[in-house]
């Protein structure tokens, strides 16, 4: 009795044990729990802290979470992670989701931000129980902007990254070159990524840094009062001021992810943001301003022309080539005025794509020009020199470039066509191709019926995998024919019933003409008596083959029959005739008779 | 007579059965006609609009191809600055299916010329990116997976098994020589049929997964993934031919041909080898046509 009470009180006690343990699992399940983390709720304006938003469901549809609150911080997703747990309680089993967004955040000002986060599960917002608060402290990042600054280097050794963009002239014309680099000096351990670009908007820009990034130069060493760093070349333009007056250079930022730890992970990252550079840019002077001058050809220039054949008949074409190269802004270089050709026609020229050439100090390249010139007159004709005038900045002087004329010899042909009438005039010989061909518009609309090829790609997949599995199906099959078909005394007793059946079918065909009747028959018993009589029967006389046949127990009537058909034979082939058709059909049938009784057969 | 009084109501019967079956396929064309005219009318006076509504009318009705038709439509869009529908219209006038006239394959590659021109100056202009030209690589993978091949492999690996065979089965009786060359011969059916029949095999695959398309827009804005929520990964320039990766709830993945990949909404993007979708032109813009919504 004590024993059973016993028994109970401890059931009743581990029941209620229970269900407390499961008590709290039992209140989690279903519920949506959203819970805010920041890794450091004090930050310094500038640099970034890492806020991870927790949402545990039971398996609900979680979406993006929400924030407010956060205008001056800069919010990234840096990812989410998902995971499913299980949990016991109350005799239950409950599975929990658990959904993970990390997040970083870069303040732009100081001051305290109350984080207000919101998740939609399954249609309804959930918030978390506390809100975080981030303290941004110190003051405001901001570009600086620099006049004046050229070739200069960082003068302060206490920070540990400094971005530091360089251009090689702090004045320069309209229009002239000037080189932008952007420096990154660090002693840090880390990774270094540009998050802003430099903006550039009053200049037009070319990379001058190889595509190919092996080709780039590594990171070289300098000191800032005797402290080492490492000098990273990130960004290396070609500028060409597209106005006077000052111009903007916009100050670039970038953002360190430290590197902490034996494995190099965690540790927020930090934004560096370097300096703004104004530059001062000078109209192209007015005085000794050649005629014909464009306002883009800036820089160290030059001209040539060359043709394609200098022999030609009067109405042909040749190719003119003008390449204009040299250090400047290619891409906007434009062709002078083309001088007048006498007894020439010119179309107007096309301009082939730039090319540059990068991985040098400045840029450098060239720009193409073809057009067609046709002789429209027979003699010596003359391409005369082509002009290009430019400005030069370096000696702020204004040049003249200059191609070397070219003589055409034209020889006369009378079939030629006339020249139109506004002959020396240059046609733009994109026009007519740049027109769009007019639509067919016609009174009946062509059409096909869609036809579907016979080889479909059913089809051919199927002859084409029908091929080897012809094959294996046909391999197969000889290996089994190997295996389980007639061995070599089979086949030679087939080749030999085959031989007799052809034999006899000759002799049959025969009866009637009687033309070779004998000579078949006698073939055909002779054959069988060899075959009764085994390999010794080869090559033996009649008499000894019969004796032989005798011995091998052959019945004496079956023998005497055989002699008697092959003395008929004989007798016919040698003798008197071929008989009448009854007695060679009558031999024929003695012979069929032989043949079909017992043991004549072959093998 | 009475026979004959119950076969006048069976043959009425099939005769009309006749009529109604016969009837159906000349109104469809005499209406694919008519649209074709008004929008011929419309295009010699000038109202591109007005004839891309018309000619995509007699598109949808027609049941089979027209190279002719998609030839006036890409130059229609083409006049209206619709560079990505006009690209899309004048490759489907070139594709073989289409079987155009020498007349109609000239045009549609100058005008495509033009449109691709016309295409590179709005790419650098809005900073999209435009597919490359198409390039010999991409005309060896067409002619691999063309008819041409399909069929020499076919053909080439049942003269492998019929050379297999009849060297097999007559082995006994050809001379040295003439084994050496049958030998020869089936070597080299079974190479043209391995290596013809692989190629094919793969170039076609990839058609099949990834079709050829067009982006049909102005600019098609390419997304990491497909929601409009989701960022702009970046821009393509219309008429660039894209490949289709896989869809996904109106949205469609596609990858340029230098390997960029981005999510685009699928009315932006038109399969080569799908029908057209419909267009319509607003009321309020007689110049503009505009998507379907």
């Amino acid at each position: 009795m004590t024993g059973r009470r016993r028994f109970l009180r401890l059931a009743g006690a581990g029941t209620l044990a229970l269900a407390l343990a499961g008590a709290p699992a039992l209140a989690l399940a279903g519920e949506v729990q959203v819970t805010v983390t920041l890794g450091s709720t004090q930050v310094e304006v500038g640099q970034s802290v890492y806020m991870q938003v927790e949402v545990e469901t039971d398996g609900g549809r979680i979406g993006q979470p929400r924030f407010s609150g956060l205008d001056d911080v800069t919010v990234v997703a840096r990812g989410t992670s998902s995971g499913t747990s299980i949990q016991v309680g109350g005799g239950q089993r409950f599975r929990r989701a658990t959904k993970t967004f990390t997040y970083l955040l870069s303040p732009h000002r100081a001051g305290e931000f109350e984080i207000e986060v919101e998740v939609e599960v399954d249609g309804e917002d959930h918030r978390p129980a506390e809100k975080p608060t981030l303290i941004a402290t110190g003051e405001p990042v901001q570009s600086v902007i620099e006049q004046g600054k050229a070739g200069d280097r960082p003068d302060d050794p206490t920070a540990e990254v400094i971005v530091w963009p360089v251009v090689d002239k702090a004045s320069a014309y309209v229009g002239e070159q000037i080189v932008y680099e952007l420096q990154i000096w660090e002693r840090t351990n880390g990774n270094l990524s540009v998050t802003s670009t430099p903006t550039f908007k009053d200049f037009w820009s070319e990379n001058l840094l190889p595509e190919d990034r092996s080709r780039r130069r590594p990171p070289v060493s300098g000191l800032i009062a005797g402290v080492p760093y490492s000098i990273h070349q990130t960004l290396r333009r070609a500028l060409f001021p597209q106005k006077a007056g000052t111009a903007t250079i916009g100050g670039p930022e970038i953002q360190l992810q430290p590197m902490v730890g034996l494995f190099g992970g965690g540790g927020a990252p930090r934004t560096f943001v370097g300096r703004s550079l104004a530059i001062e840019v000078l109209p192209l002077p007015a005085e000794g301003q050649p005629p014909g001058f464009r306002p883009n050809n800036v820089g160290q220039l030059s001209i040539a022309a060359e043709v394609d054949r200098k022999q030609l008949r009067q109405g042909e074409a040749v190719r003119l080539t003008i390449r204009i190269a040299g250090a400047g802004n290619i891409a906007l270089i434009e062709l002078p005025e083309l001088p007048e050709l006498d007894g020439l026609r010119s179309y107007e020229p096309k301009p082939q794509t730039p090319k540059f050439q990068t991985g040098k100090g400045k840029l450098e390249g060239s720009r193409v020009y073809t057009m067609l010139v046709v002789a429209d007159q027979a003699g010596e004709l003359t391409i005369p020199a082509i002009e290009l005038p430019y400005f030069d900045p370096s000696t702020a002087t204004y040049q003249i470039a200059r191609t070397k004329p070219i003589t055409l010899e034209v020889e006369a042909n009378p079939d030629a066509v006339a020249a139109p009438a506004d002959a020396g005039q240059r046609r733009d010989q994109g026009e007519d191709d740049e027109l769009l061909a007019p639509p067919i518009a016609g009174g009946e609309l062509v059409r096909v019926a869609p036809r579907t090829p016979w080889l479909t790609r059913k089809r051919w997949w199927i002859g084409t995998l029908a091929v080897p599995g012809t094959l294996g199906l046909g391999w197969a099959a000889s290996r089994l024919l190997r295996r389980f078909g007639p061995d070599d005394q089979s086949r030679a007793k087939s080749r030999e019933l085959a031989r007799r059946r052809t034999l006899l079918g000759e002799a049959a065909a025969a009866v009637e003409s009687g033309d070779g009747f004998y000579p078949k028959l006698a073939e055909l018993l002779q054959a069988v008596a060899v075959g009764r009589a085994g390999p010794e029967g080869v090559g033996l006389t009649r008499d000894r083959l019969m004796r032989l046949l005798t011995e091998r127990g052959v019945p004496n009537e079956d023998i005497e029959q055989l002699r008697e058909l092959l003395d008929a034979c004989d007798a016919a082939r040698f003798g008197s005739g071929v008989g009448s058709v009854e007695q060679r059909r009558a031999h024929l049938e003695r012979a069929r008779s032989l043949l079909n009784r017992r043991g004549w057969g072959p093998g | 007579m009475s026979r004959d009084s119950a076969s006048i109501p069976r043959r009425s019967a099939a005769a009309l059965l006749c009529v109604c079956l016969l009837c159906p396929a000349p109104a469809r064309a005499d209406v694919v006609d008519d649209a074709y005219a008004a929008g011929n009318e419309a295009a010699l006076a000038g109202d591109w609009a007005g004839a891309i509504e018309h000619w995509e009318h007699a598109l949808e009705l027609l049941p089979g191809r027209s190279a002719q038709l998609d030839y006036d439509l890409g130059t229609a869009y083409a006049q209206l600055g619709e560079l990505g529908r006009a690209t899309y219209h004048l490759e489907r006038a070139l594709q073989p299916e289409a079987r155009p006239s020498v007349e109609v394959a000239e045009a549609a590659r100058r005008n495509l010329g033009i449109v691709r021109r016309r295409a590179e100056v709005q790419a650098e202009v809005a900073d999209a990116r435009i597919s490359r030209e198409q390039s010999w690589w991409d005309l060896v993978v067409e002619v691999l997976a063309g008819q041409a091949l399909a069929w020499i492999s076919v053909i080439t690996g049942w003269l492998l098994v019929l050379a297999l065979v009849v060297r097999r089965s007559t082995s006994s009786r050809l001379r040295d020589g003439a084994v050496r060359i049958s030998g020869a011969l089936a070597l080299v059916f079974a190479l043209v049929f391995v290596i013809g029949g692989g190629l094919h095999g793969l170039a076609m695959r990839a058609a099949d997964d990834h079709p050829d398309a067009i982006a049909l827009d102005s600019i098609v804005e390419l997304r990491e993934g497909p929601g409009t929520h989701l960022p702009v990964a970046f821009r393509v320039q219309g008429g660039s031919r894209v490949r289709v990766l896989g869809e996904r709830s109106g949205w469609v993945r596609v990858r340029l041909p230098a390997g960029l990949e981005g999510w685009a909404p699928r009315e932006s993007i038109a399969r080569l080898d799908k029908p057209p979708m419909r267009s319509r032109v607003r009321a309020d813009k007689p110049n503009a046509v505009a998507d379907r919504p």
